[in-house]
């Protein structure tokens, strides 16, 4: 009788930890993923302000030009606003990621708004400052196209490994969220082009 | 009922890109690639030459290679994951350039690894494609192009500090004493044991950072898609 108690406790004693193994084993290696998510999210958020702090600079610039138009440059200063107002310094859920999303694509499309306008200021595009800043930005824009991809590939691995088996049966428990996606918009599977 | 769809999408798109993908050549082992027979072979030494005297005089790995055709890929996308595989430039340092050439589309690109983002910015990767590679390359002189590159790169390496400056890597020179030292022991100690201590790795070893005189060895350094693009 002894024997048979004693038999059960240890089976027990064993399953229990398995079971904690399991858990932490899936703790941990979410915990590896999510800080990857973190970082490639830190990254997305840099070449984002790389790009706002260009601004005021590009703004200045084209000032210089003879009686520019006023509008595109208001439609820039005015999207280069909301998207200071976005920046979050952790990773986003899905809402806060949508809100993200637009005001920058916001600031993109009326940056390349403004420099299709610059192809009539054939004076202004020839500038070494004007050049430069052209260089810049497309630099910019191909560091975001980067960095984003790098996010969704991280949010991905992470999203992955939350959806297996047993590991789904654990992540809402341990309070691990699924992570959004940056949505590619129409025609950014390309870097998106501004082309001069 | 978004959701779901959403993720879909994202990951259509991810799928997409993996697949549609012009495939990543393996990681070069010469200074020069010219798989779109581009230079002449007596010229291409040349321009092997002054691309490996960039890394032993400034450490900066800086290498060139030449493809026929993108085949209807984004020119920024491909360069990037081709850098992001080969690892061009130091560990930590990440002192890379890469110059691709794709000879059919008229399109070029110098690809700058993280840490020399300061030193190279866009505006004067983009000032050398535009001032000195493009004047060569529209003349059909490729190698002549590269080898102007490798000049004009080492003018603005050379208006720059030492390089351990990024703070990653603390005191690399005694790491580098003490990674020296346990090569020695451990390769004494598995001669004396039995014939070679394995050979692979230290095959690899010997061919990191340049030591060697032939052949180009990339040293582990990442990349964020700057740089320039330009054409001819």
């Amino acid at each position: 009788m002894g024997r048979v108690l004693i038999g059960c406790g240890v089976v027990l004693l064993v399953a229990l930890l398995a079971i904690g193994a399991t858990v932490a084993g899936t703790y941990n290696r979410l915990v590896t993923l999510e800080e990857n998510v973190k970082s490639a999210w830190s990254q997305v958020e840099n070449v984002y302000q790389r790009r706002a702090d260009l601004i005021p600079n590009l703004v200045e610039t084209v000032k210089g030009a003879r009686d520019f138009e006023k509008q595109t440059l208001t439609a820039v200063v005015e999207a280069r606003a909301k998207v200071g107002q976005v920046n979050l310094g952790h990773t986003p859920s899905t809402q806060e990621l949508q809100k993200f999303q637009s005001a920058q694509d916001g600031l993109s499309s009326a940056l390349s708004r403004l420099l299709v306008v610059v192809e009539r200021y054939p004076e202004l595009k020839a500038t070494q400052n004007f050049r430069d800043l052209q260089a810049q930005l497309e630099g910019t824009e191909n560091r975001i196209t980067v960095e984003r991809r790098r996010f969704n590939e991280a949010a991905q691995a992470f999203n992955t490994t939350r959806r297996t088996f047993p590991t789904v049966l654990l992540a809402g428990f341990l309070g691990f969220n699924e992570k959004p996606y940056f949505q590619a918009t129409p025609g950014s599977d390309k870097a998106p082009q501004v082309k001069f | 009922m978004l959701r779901p769809r959403l993720v879909a999408c994202a990951l259509t798109a991810v799928v997409a890109a993996a697949t549609a993908a012009l495939e990543i050549p393996p990681t070069p082992r010469t200074y020069l690639s010219d798989a779109a027979g581009a230079i002449p072979p007596e010229q291409s030494a040349v321009v092997e030459r002054e691309l490996a005297a960039l890394e032993s005089r400034f450490g900066h790995q800086v290498i060139a290679v030449f493809l026929r055709s993108l085949e209807g890929e984004s020119l920024e996308d491909f360069t990037v994951r081709c850098a992001e595989h080969w690892k061009v430039g130091r560990k930590g340092l990440d002192d890379g350039i890469i110059f691709f050439a794709f000879t059919a589309d008229h399109r070029m690109r110098l690809e700058v690894g993280y840490g020399l983002e300061a030193k190279v910015p866009d505006a004067v990767a983009h000032r050398l494609l535009d001032e000195t590679v493009r004047p060569a390359f529209a003349h059909g002189d490729f190698g002549g192009g590269v080898i102007a590159l490798a000049h004009g790169l080492a003018g603005v390496f050379s208006g720059e500090a030492p390089p351990p400056r990024r703070g990653r890597r603390r005191g690399g020179g005694a790491g580098l004493v003490v990674v020296m030292l346990l090569f020695a022991l451990l390769s004494a100690f598995g001669r004396r044991r039995r014939g070679g201590f394995m050979p692979g790795y230290w095959g690899g070893f010997g061919g990191s950072g340049g030591w060697s005189s032939g052949g180009f060895s990339a040293g582990g350094g990442s990349f964020g898609g700057g740089g320039a693009s330009g054409s001819w």
